[in-house]
């Protein structure tokens, strides 16, 4: 059978009986993803990776241990979001102020002829992020960018469903709250 | 009539929420400018937010993932090798320490194993320091042989 044609949770059941094949494909369909909710959360590239590369491997070493009744996009996500409050807990210890040197995205060179206006909507709209605490920061990503329903975010936080609720209201309020200065004088 | 409640619009803008909520809510929407306008309001945070939702990114993690894992199993074959001739060294070495403590530590009869012997069977005046001397004296056993003394 094609790896391709496989779901995620026939690719882990493969990945338990130590198929590097299968696990290559999960890594392949999830790599992006998992960069992305870490760099999101994390603000550093560096880092981003570290966790998501930390991640895979967990998934693979705790493979035996899965059981496909949990969707295994949300159990990863919980391995990642584990793994970013991690990060911000060593952080935090070492009195390293992630906003003081927050790179979210690296400068690309295919930037649109109005790159400037892009760079600075962008910058704008981290700042934004970065006035919310790490938990509304991780509810916002995993809602706004994962494309996870509010029900799905506390599944794969571990969290309340009424937590989540609150901080997803809490924190789009929040962001409105930063951005709309910007939103009039754009209009 | 009963407004939409915040946490319902954003799963719907998200499209996450069931088919039945988001009917609900955009009928709502239709007939209801109070949430017309919160909906207005958070849409225009959704969209904002989307200047960041379409990078993608380059990164390859699967070829460190791969030479990590390999040499984490080198590493594991490596360790299990090396303890087993640890564990084996061990038992050698405990082996040939206590044939050697063995060996030359045997303990050695006492001085005066027989006068034990014979404190035990109640001949005092056998043991060492006993008023009769003969412990001491070397008189052998036989001396006192009372058939012969007859």
């Amino acid at each position: 059978m094609d790896i391709k044609s496989l779901t995620d949770e026939q690719l882990m059941a493969a990945t338990a009986q130590g198929r590097m094949g299968e696990f290559s494909e999960l890594v392949t369909r999830h790599q992006e993803k998992a960069f992305l909710l870490a760099l999101r959360t994390l603000g550093q590239r560096e880092l981003a990776e570290d966790v998501s590369q930390e991640a895979f491997l967990r998934v693979f070493h705790s493979a035996k241990r899965y059981r496909p009744e949990a969707k295994f996009t949300t159990w990863f996500y919980r391995i990642v979001v584990n793994l970013c409050l991690d990060e911000k807990r060593k952080a935090k210890r070492n009195k390293l102020f992630f906003s003081d040197n927050t790179k979210f995205l690296d400068a690309r060179p295919d930037l649109p002829t109005n790159a400037l206006e892009a760079e600075e909507r962008q910058k704008r709209v981290r700042e934004a992020l970065e006035t919310l605490n790490e938990r509304e920061r991780i509810a916002v990503v995993l809602h706004r960018f994962e494309g996870l329903s509010h029900a799905d975010v506390a599944e794969a936080t571990g969290w309340s469903r009424s937590a989540v609720e609150a901080l997803l209201v809490r924190s789009y309020k929040k962001l409105r709250k930063e951005l709309s200065p910007y939103q009039n004088f754009e209009k | 009539m009963e407004h939409i409640r915040e946490i319902d619009m954003l799963d719907v803008m998200g499209n996450t929420a069931p088919g039945a909520v988001q009917e609900r809510c955009r009928a709502h929407l239709a007939t209801c400018a109070e949430c017309r306008a919160g909906w207005d309001a958070l849409r225009q945070t959704w969209d904002d937010l989307g200047v960041l939702g379409d990078n993608s990114s380059s990164v390859d993690l699967l070829s460190n993932i791969t030479a990590q894992l390999s040499q984490n199993d080198q590493t594991v074959r490596i360790f299990s090798l090396w303890n087993l001739s640890r564990i084996a060294a061990a038992i050698l070495i405990t082996a040939g320490a206590g044939y050697a403590a063995g060996k030359f530590t045997a303990p050695k009869p006492p001085a005066h194993a027989a006068s034990d012997v014979a404190t035990a069977s109640y001949l005092q005046f056998l043991a060492p320091g006993s008023s009769t001397g003969l412990a001491e004296s070397g008189v052998p056993a036989d001396a006192f042989n009372d058939n012969e003394a007859l």
